[in-house]
């Protein structure tokens, strides 16, 4: 106990407290703003956060990502333009409030069920992330190999929904985390004479490129598209009114949180899936499903509560196994490594304060969120005069600037824009990029714990498959991967069978 | 949208293919890893092995683009590539290759606000107001950077005024 109020008065030092408001502000600015993304603006605070120590950064970090995910349901609601993908289901009801008036009073349920609901993803993440880390302690590199192809299948399938090209894109992010000196002989593989690329490539710079120099690729192709919308309504905030109305609904705020926490929990579903799900679910409970999508207060406590509450979820695989639930928790944990510390199981054990200051940052921010929320819906107005010509060019510059600062090199500008075409193109082909940044992050893992394995048994692959808990990480891996096809090859067996 | 799918699918497959072969020829020449008599995986086992699978997948990105729309296997759609909006972003690459090095000679100051106030204007923003905003807003990040959070920007032509 004495140890919790050390690290909450710490959190409270002049040094932390001060970049972590102003990262909550710049989160709901960059949220807020149409075309702009939660995990863009997670990218773009991590070279601000380089010189700060390792918990005024992660503070700074994690408080952006809390902030912009509700930011993006601002201009859901004001504009029917979500400012992340996370805030698409927010449109639905949020819209229709502000057709009759009544936006104001749909941003605030939305800004109270986004911190109610994230406070309940820390308290899970909370209670079930230790014990797992402790189980996670029996996991050899056999169990590691499976488990971050697990990972990797996993974003595949719930990116677009097109399986074989998230297996491309995911290998590709495999064979982008080879290059630079081999870990076992000490070899350089794919640094074409590249000092700069002895250590591998730049992550943050690789991320900058990938969603935010291709956002603003897209933007720029689309500039006709650009021009600034206006709100005409009078912004007031209904705090009491707010509350009253959730303490008559405090299970439908508590069962779509839950829904985000357990979407949020799988590698590759994130915020935007848990926000969808909860909607659908609350729709399919509901006694009035019909009033859904016309302006109805359930639909949006059930997306704006499970898009926060699906953030603590993502955590829970990212601290526990090093493996991103995410983009976002991709780029913390690409941050966390920056600063030296590598989460998975040991980290539990090696860095207790750091776990301890991550979980009082992750819940101090949504008492936080509430504050910088409501002024945040309040001058809103006044951002929504700064036209999005505008603001793309300097999200252009702040990509730049951010891939130079982390070790001031030019090269890592080159690289962030090689990243930036590249995640165009492969947008433009349909290839989806989160497994691309998660392959980036969990290629070490998966390579070097293969060859680890097969160096351990002279090349024999059976003990991949004939350790316990590895067999049972493997055949959930088959059943995700095959599931629909085992399913439909029994259906058909069990036909035949009637048949006969 | 169907066929700029299978146009997509032949583009990535051919793009696979090219990759992977790359990868393998690049990979040779990476050291073997022996244990007393045995080989084992070593630095170009990883890089090979998914090369296989970009081949395969590669193989099956023409196979559906083919069977998809037979015409578009050997037609390239040069209206497409050449249209407003690709040309606007060949301009924007080419703006960003000149801007790297410009900040390096002329500094983040002077390279920037060029480099701003040129984009700005594509964008359709009035001279003047893209000038006022360039220069405060440029101002504002190298302050910002330089003084808050000790991130030093090349100074360049400016270097000997500070």
């Amino acid at each position: 106990m004495e140890e919790l109020t050390a690290v909450v008065l710490n959190l409270f030092s002049f040094e932390i407290l001060i970049p972590w408001i102003l990262a909550m502000c710049f989160g709901i600015f960059v949220g807020g703003t149409p075309g702009l993304t939660a995990t863009m603006a997670v990218a773009l605070i991590v070279p601000l956060t380089y010189k700060l120590s390792p918990i005024a950064g992660l503070a700074a970090i994690l408080g952006v990502s809390f902030t912009s995910i509700f930011a993006g349901d601002i201009p859901a609601t004001f504009l029917k333009i979500p400012g992340t993908p996370a805030s698409a289901a927010a449109v639905l009801d949020g819209y229709e409030l502000k057709k009759q008036g009544k936006g104001s009073l749909a941003l605030t349920i939305d800004l109270f069920c986004s911190a109610i609901g994230g406070m309940i993803g820390v308290l899970i993440l909370i209670f079930f992330a230790p014990p797992l880390a402790e189980f996670s302690l029996r996991f050899t590199a056999f169990e590691y190999f499976w488990l971050g192809l697990f990972g990797l299948s996993t974003s595949a399938i719930l990116t677009r929904g097109n399986l074989f090209r998230g297996m491309i894109s995911a290998s590709l992010g495999l064979l982008v985390a080879t290059i630079g000196t081999d870990v076992t002989t000490g070899f350089p593989r794919f640094t074409f004479g590249f000092q700069e690329l002895m250590g591998g490539i730049e992550f943050i710079p690789a991320m900058i490129g990938l969603f935010g120099l291709s956002e603003v690729f897209k933007l720029f192709k689309e500039k006709r598209e650009m021009s600034a919308s206006s709100l005409k309504e009078e912004i007031h905030l209904p705090i009491l009114k707010t509350l009253k109305l959730l303490i008559k609904r405090p299970i439908k705020v508590i069962r779509a949180a839950l829904t985000g926490v357990v979407t949020g929990a799988l590698p590759g579903a994130g915020a935007d899936m848990g926000a969808w799900i909860a909607y659908g679910m609350e729709k399919r409970v509901s006694k009035e499903p019909e009033k859904f999508g016309t302006g109805c207060i359930d639909g949006v406590i059930a997306p704006t509560s499970a898009n926060n509450a699906a953030l603590g979820g993502t955590w829970i695989p990212a601290l526990v196994f090093g493996i991103p639930g995410d983009t976002i928790t991709a780029i913390v944990l690409g941050a966390m490594l920056m600063y030296g510390l590598k989460p998975g199981p040991l980290i539990f054990e090696e860095n207790p304060e750091i776990i301890t200051s991550v979980f009082s940052i992750a819940f101090i921010s949504q008492i936080l969120l509430v504050i910088i929320g409501l002024i945040g819906i309040k001058i809103y107005g006044k951002l929504l005069k700064i036209p999005q010509n505008i603001v793309i060019v300097f999200v252009l510059i702040f990509s730049i600037v951010g891939s130079y600062a982390i070790r001031s090199s030019f090269f890592d500008i080159y690289v962030m824009l090689f990243f930036g075409l590249l995640g165009y193109i492969f947008d433009n082909l349909n290839v989806p990029l989160p497994p691309l940044i998660l392959g980036i992050i969990l290629g070490p893992m998966v390579e070097d714990n293969l060859r680890t394995g097969l160096i351990k048994t002279g090349g024999d692959l059976r003990p991949f498959l004939t350790r316990p808990i590895s067999f049972v990480i493997f055949l959930l891996l088959v059943f995700l991967l095959f599931g629909n096809n085992i399913k439909d090859f029994f259906k058909k067996g069990m036909g035949l069978f009637q048949n006969n | 949208m169907e066929n700029n799918k299978a146009k997509g699918s032949y583009c990535f497959g051919i793009i696979l293919l090219v990759l992977s072969f790359l990868v393998i020829y690049f990979s040779r020449s990476f050291p073997e890893f022996k244990s007393g008599d045995k080989v084992l995986p070593g630095p170009r086992f990883f890089p090979i092995l998914l090369s296989v699978f970009f081949i395969i997948a590669g193989v099956v990105e023409i196979y559906r683009a083919y069977k998809s729309d037979r015409k578009l296997f050997i037609k390239i759609n040069f209206k497409y590539l050449l249209n407003k909006g690709n040309l606007d972003l060949l301009l924007l690459v080419g703006l960003l290759l000149i801007y790297v090095p410009l900040i390096n000679k002329l500094g983040f100051i002077i390279g920037s606000v060029i480099f701003t106030v040129i984009l700005m204007l594509r964008l359709n923003v009035p001279l003047f107001k893209s000038i006022l905003v360039s220069i405060l807003g440029i101002t504002v990040i190298q302050i910002m950077f330089e003084k808050l959070f000790m991130i030093y920007l090349p100074d360049g032509l400016l270097s000997n005024l500070f």
